[in-house]
């Protein structure tokens, strides 16, 4: 079950996964967009993350993945 | 295949990237212009949901996908439409037979192997046969003409078929086992004899006339014939002709000038029609340049202008070139052993726009001919033999 549980979850990607580039962050499973600005995002899941820094912009907005570029200063965790 | 929109989004655009995000709008690729215009690329399914967004200025600046081609073709349809049909015609065109030629000298078989063609299937204004097909007729036409045709070959070139056809050569040299003697074909009298089998009755410097024995197929020996061979030789003698000459004293005589003009022409079949060029058609194609496309034919053409020179002969002149006519005239019947022994003129007159001349020649020429002679004609044979003895 534990193996059939690791497929599907290869497959599908249900889990929320944040990675992180150089200047650039992709959101996969999030919950929602609390709020945009060039200095602040704030993106929901379990709990909020906080990302932070200057000329911060969403390159690409889909249902279950956010691409956010920008000079990233910090990204922090809001129970 | 998804349909995609470039659309341009002018207003708060935090706001509605918050407000897409709520709505459930996936947005493929943001391109910022400025703080307050993006250009998004959205599924067209979701534009819809961005038009509601009353407070947002939203544009359709492209398409992607399916619908791009769905725009592009309602754009072009037109010439898209005949392209097709021209295609179609082209290809209809270029499939149907214009011309058949058949390669041979025999004109019997050819017509034979036209209608045997026809029967087929392949005639002018019929469809192109595909390979196995012409395979399979050359296969039906070469058992058909078993004993006429050794080898057939048919192939296409544009809108021509060409049938090469090599004929069977039928052995039909019998055993030759009759009897010849050699007889005068004319009468003449006699320069030379060249006698190869049978014997000689007739002497040089005598006169013989048309169809007199020349050379016996008998071997007599006292009085009795010993024998019959065919007879085989050479006879020549002089012999006389007559040739009258007309001559025209006046004649047209053609001038090529150095202008030279290149005009354009288009061909269809037989018809050929020009655009500019001399006048009275007064030109001569010396350079041509041609587009084959079955039977039309189009290109650039070179024309050499031409001026008719209308000129006359001196009486002396006149004669002396047809007497120069006479003699090719004669020398067209001779071979290359016999030659004009002498020429007199037996006649001249004047007749205003022409002069006749009457020449005699006296020749030397071959007068033998084999003939068969008959068992029933010894007897004659052996008389002529012994009279001229």
């Amino acid at each position: 079950m534990k193996i059939f549980n690791n497929i599907c979850n290869y497959i599908g990607e249900n889990n929320f996964r944040m990675i992180f580039y150089l200047d650039m962050i992709d959101i996969i499973n999030y919950d929602s967009i609390k709020e945009i600005s060039s200095r602040k995002i704030i993106i929901s899941s379990e709990k909020d993350i906080i990302i932070e820094g200057k000329n911060l912009s969403i390159n690409k907005l889909l249902n279950k993945e956010v691409f956010i570029i920008g000079n990233i200063k910090s990204i922090s965790l809001d129970e | 295949m998804n349909s995609y929109l470039y659309v341009s989004v002018k207003g708060n655009i935090n706001r509605f990237l918050l407000k897409c995000n709520k709505a459930k709008i996936n947005i493929l690729k943001i391109e910022y212009i400025s703080y307050k215009s993006i250009i998004i690329l959205i599924n067209e399914k979701d534009y819809n949901k961005i038009k509601k967004m009353i407070l947002f200025k939203t544009k359709v600046i492209n398409k992607k996908g399916l619908n791009k081609y769905k725009d592009l073709i309602s754009k072009y349809k037109i010439l898209i439409i005949c392209s097709f049909i021209g295609l179609i015609i082209l290809v209809l065109l270029s499939n149907i037979v214009f011309s058949i030629e058949i390669i041979s000298d025999n004109n019997v078989l050819k017509s034979k192997i036209y209608k045997e063609l026809e029967y087929y299937g392949i005639s002018k204004y019929n469809f192109k046969k595909s390979y196995s097909e012409i395979n399979k007729i050359k296969k039906n036409i070469k058992n058909k003409f078993k004993d006429n045709i050794e080898w057939i070959e048919i192939k296409e070139a544009g809108t021509k078929v060409i049938v090469n056809i090599v004929e069977r050569k039928v052995n039909n040299i019998k055993s030759d086992n009759e009897i010849y003697s050699v007889v005068a074909s004319k009468s003449g009298i006699i320069k030379n004899i060249f006698v190869e089998q049978g014997v000689s009755i007739v002497e040089k410097e005598s006169y013989v006339k048309k169809g007199d024995i020349l050379i016996t197929s008998d071997i007599i020996l006292n009085d009795e014939i010993k024998n019959r061979v065919s007879a085989k030789g050479k006879v020549y003698a002089e012999t006389w002709y007559k040739v009258r000459v007309e001559y025209p004293l006046n004649y047209k005589e053609i001038k090529y000038t150095n202008n030279t003009k290149n005009r354009f022409y288009i061909k269809f079949g037989n018809n050929t029609f020009y655009l500019f060029g001399f006048n009275n058609s007064d030109s001569k194609n010396i350079l041509n340049y041609k587009n084959d496309i079955g039977i039309f034919e189009m290109g650039f053409i070179k024309l050499r202008e031409k001026k008719i020179v209308n000129k006359k002969y001196s009486i002396k002149e006149a004669k002396e070139a047809a007497l120069e006519e006479a003699i090719k005239k004669i020398k067209t019947k001779l071979n290359k052993d016999e030659y004009i022994i002498g020429q007199n003129t037996l006649k001249f007159y004047n007749n205003g726009s022409k002069i006749v001349i009457d020449v005699f020649f006296s020749i030397y020429e071959e007068i033998g001919e084999r003939k068969v002679i008959e068992m029933g004609e010894e007897y004659d044979t052996r008389h002529i033999g012994d009279g001229i003895q």
